[in-house]
């Protein structure tokens, strides 16, 4: 399968191929649509003009083919355009984005042991695997907090189940084998023959070392207990009560749920695994992604209680505020036709003998013109604004807002996944510096820019509380004579600067770690910087 | 300032009213007033929803936070829920759902012995507490059309799945989570005051009044068959969309009609979810707004604190 729009946006630029087990490779594709389309824009078919009509018109090629003639054929090309409606980089876009979307790919999802695997609650679509809910928008500013591609989401809406979703999320681990003879054991590890054992709950583990469905676990509770045997030559000081060391698994830090199911049978190599799935509920929350079909993603900015929310005339208030900016340069019409034809949709009685059809554009005959009409016969302002009455005070908007039903899909980027905070924490072994990284507990890069930043506010001090006491401070003792670092033993109060061979006049210093490592680096090669103070 | 009074005395007229929807009209308020009221009937009323779920067996297909979800969404009869005790400040019980004055206890025990798909509803939920109970939403006509109505379908079982739950209900406010909001709709709209200038509207033909008349979208104005005069046949319709006045525009007549919103009068319209009456709802509504009053009313002895508080103080003590 080829897609004309798919492609990666910037460096891996190319169209994207996909071919699947069962795939039919077809060369081409039949023009009858495209015929048809041809046709209601006044295309002369082939078999109906005379000889002497040829001249006429200018001849329509599709395929490869000649279909006909065409009188006007700038018209005709200025029709095709028109019948474009978005701007083609969000298809690329939202092809992109489709990826991240939560969605069902196998029916079977609760037996299933996949890795990670997010799930809604309740849709109202489903574009092949991807899940879409009709959320009610609006486009308005209200309040600030939808600002830059943030919206604002109606927090009674979510407490009624609005994107509620599931997350599975899948640990697995084997008894692997050491060697011949020696092989690890699942099974609940005993502080007082297991060495290595960390500082974390394993009480809720049973006997045999796995957790039990239906479980509560939270952050870096052991799910999974395994052993191996120590050899006891191995285990130098410890080896009069340790035979076995920790090779557990836990629960990473930041996850909590419950456990839904586990499971163990064995693997290729005939080996014991063991699979456990962890199930948690994500409710949308700040920071939370989601997206329209139509390129437009935005994360959560505020939600809003019911009656903090703009309403309507008849007591609608929108689930999702949308921000106005977010339109005109980027030229998304079809995401407003949407909303329109959805709203007509709602409001339209439509029965067995009357079905709702259409696509608002122009190949069928309800395009936008249609539904404004329709709107404004079902007693709607036939742009589909509506008057909207402010939350907080009751007041009347003193613009009129777009507001009606668009399908919105629930991205897989979430706030959960991404808070991260550090007060204490790790360093580097070399660097004595902060690690990196949310699943170490790592620290929060503090960058050049930053740096630029506090030196422009002036704020010394503060800078060098960051760069330097919350970062890797240290201290050594200096020779004043020649400058180099000097052993010290600060017990007996007694220092030596080996190359000068003295014992006096030395003096303290407080140095990055980093420096004082480069320092002994540039020793190495030859080089001696010289400290002087 | 002392004694300066800015009460006004405002006036109710009820329009409607039926078990789950009220229509009435305020005046000679101001909108702060009508909107506190509308943000007190949707957050603040309180009722009575499950909170607490401890499920025993579940082998139906919806895990255990779904179906604790949706029986939290259940309305449930809250006709003594401004009586009742919010559990967080209730000193008889420890919050276990035991206790008299803060919380329901439901049980709900199905499990499906036929091959026919059982669908658990609401009225499989057995309260503890006759006056708390699921929301009845059957219709009386239905029983005897042999229709029978089950209630809010909350999982179905097929053979051998079984759920069996304890469920406590405790009183709470919309602001908290939706599921104790006692109000479906409420909403209010000014009240739209029209005025067609007769001169103008009568040099206008009879297509020109046909067009202007069907600008808008809902139905304000008709011809009358007789006259062939304009008159307003609904001016509640009018939803503030502009469409007449940008029709006279385009007419070439602006001017045709004036429309105001009055400050002052304000039609509202409530629909309950079924916890409690709609007109219940709004009565408790002006009880809230009240007792927040209440919290921050100053007394008599207190003037000193008028630094603080101003204007606003002489006017809370009932000037």
């Amino acid at each position: 399968m080829m897609c004309p729009v798919e492609t990666p946006v910037g460096k891996a630029c190319g169209p994207v191929k996909n071919v699947a087990l069962m795939v039919h490779i077809t060369v081409g594709s039949a023009p009858d649509l495209i015929l048809d389309c041809l046709k209601n824009l006044e295309l002369k078919d082939i078999e109906d003009i005379s000889p002497g009509e040829r001249a006429k018109g200018t001849k329509i090629i599709v395929n490869g083919f000649w279909v006909g003639i065409h009188r006007d054929p700038d018209k005709m090309v200025k029709t095709l355009r028109n019948l474009r409606r978005r701007h083609s980089i969000r298809n690329t876009y939202q092809s992109a984005m489709g990826k991240q979307a939560m969605g069902i790919y196998a029916t079977n999802y609760q037996l299933r042991m996949v890795c990670i695997w997010l799930l809604f609650f309740f849709y109202d679509l489903s574009v092949s695997v991807i899940l879409l809910q009709n959320a009610i928008v609006a486009i308005a500013s209200y309040s600030g907090y939808n600002q830059g591609d943030s919206i604002i989401m109606n927090q009674s809406s979510i407490d009624r189940g609005l994107f509620r979703s599931l997350y599975f999320h899948t640990y697995k681990d084997e008894e692997k084998r050491m060697g011949t003879l020696v092989k690890e054991t699942f099974g609940r590890p005993d502080r007082s023959n297991t060495m290595g054992m960390r500082h974390v709950s394993y009480d809720k583990l049973d006997d045999d070392g796995l957790v039990c469905h239906g479980t509560r676990v939270s952050c870096e509770d052991v799910i999974i207990g395994k052993t191996t045997p120590v050899a006891q030559d191995k285990a130098q000081g410890q080896a009069s009560c340790c035979t076995r060391r920790d090779r557990s698994i836990s629960l990473r830090h930041s996850e909590t749920g419950t456990v839904d199911q586990v499971m163990l049978t064995t693997s290729a190599d005939g080996l014991r695994l063991v699979k456990v799935k962890v199930r948690s509920v994500r409710i949308p929350q700040i920071g939370d992604k989601f997206s329209s079909m139509h390129g437009q993603k935005g994360t959560v900015g505020m939600t809003f209680g019911q009656e903090d929310m703009p309403w309507t005339v008849e007591g609608i208030t929108p689930d999702i505020i949308l921000n106005p900016h977010s339109f005109p340069s980027r030229m998304t019409v079809g995401q407003l036709m949407e909303c329109i034809m959805g709203k007509e949709k709602v409001f339209a009685h439509y029965s067995e003998e009357n079905e709702p059809y259409g696509d608002a554009t122009l190949f069928t005959d309800l395009n936008v013109e249609n539904i404004f009409n329709a709107l404004h016969k079902l007693g709607y302002q036939k742009h589909g604004f509506e008057t909207m009455y402010n939350g907080d005070t009751g007041r009347r908007l003193p613009a009129m807002i777009f507001i009606g039903p668009t399908y919105y899909q629930r991205l897989k980027h979430m706030a959960e996944d991404k808070i991260h905070s550090r007060a204490r924490g790790p360093v580097q072994i070399l660097t004595r510096q902060p690690v990196e990284g949310r699943a170490r507990g790592g620290g929060i890069r503090f960058g050049e820019m930053e740096r630029d930043c506090l030196i422009s506010h002036g704020s010394a001090l503060y800078l060098k509380d960051m760069l330097f006491d919350r970062s890797d401070a240290y201290r050594v003792h200096v020779c004043k004579h020649c400058g180099l670092m000097a052993s010290a033993d600060l017990e007996k109060n007694s220092f030596l600067c080996k190359g000068c061979n003295i014992r006096t006049n030395m003096v303290q210093v407080h140095i990055p770690y980093a420096w004082k490592l480069l320092v002994q680096e540039l020793k190495a090669l030859g080089i001696a910087p010289r400290m002087f103070t | 300032m002392e004694g300066m009074s800015y009460q006004r005395f405002p006036k109710v007229k009820i329009r409607e009213l039926k078990d789950d929807y009220a229509k009435f009209e305020l005046r000679d308020t101001d909108s702060s007033v009508a909107n506190a009221l509308r943000r007190v009937m949707i957050a603040e009323v309180p009722t009575v929803a499950i909170d607490l779920v401890e499920i025993e067996v579940n082998s139906s297909v919806l895990n255990d936070e779904f179906i604790a979800h949706r029986l939290g969404l259940i309305p449930l009869t809250s006709d003594n829920a401004m009586s009742m005790r919010f559990s967080r400040d209730c000193d008889a019980c420890d919050g276990d759902g035991q206790c008299e004055y803060c919380s329901v206890e439901f049980h709900l025990n199905a499990k499906c012995r036929t091959d026919q798909t059982l669908d658990v509803t609401s009225k499989d939920l057995i309260s503890a507490d006759h006056r708390v109970t699921p929301v009845d939403f059957g219709d009386p006509a239905a029983y005897d059309s042999g229709d029978q109505q089950r209630g809010i379908i909350i999982v179905k079982l097929r053979r051998g799945q079984e759920l069996r739950l304890r469920a406590i209900a405790r009183k709470g406010i919309g602001k908290d989570h939706a599921k104790w909001s006692p109000a479906a709709t409420v909403t209010f709209m000014y009240e739209p005051e029209i005025h067609i200038n007769e001169e103008m509207m009568g040099n206008l033909t009879l297509e020109e009044k046909k067009a202007w008349v069907e600008s808008s979208p809902t139905r304000v104005f008709d011809i009358d068959p007789n006259t062939g005069q304009v008159v307003v046949v609904d001016r509640e319709a009018y939803t503030y969309d502009d469409e007449v006045l940008k029709k006279a525009e385009a007419m070439g007549k602006p001017g045709l009609v004036e429309i105001y919103a009055k400050e002052d009068s304000f039609i509202f319209t409530v629909e309950s979810t079924g916890a409690i009456k709609a007109s219940q709802l709004v009565l408790n509504a002006i009880e809230v707004l009240k007792q927040k009053l209440d919290a921050v009313r100053l007394s008599e002895d207190t003037v000193e604190a008028d630094d603080q508080f101003g204007e606003l103080g002489a006017h809370m003590r009932g000037g």
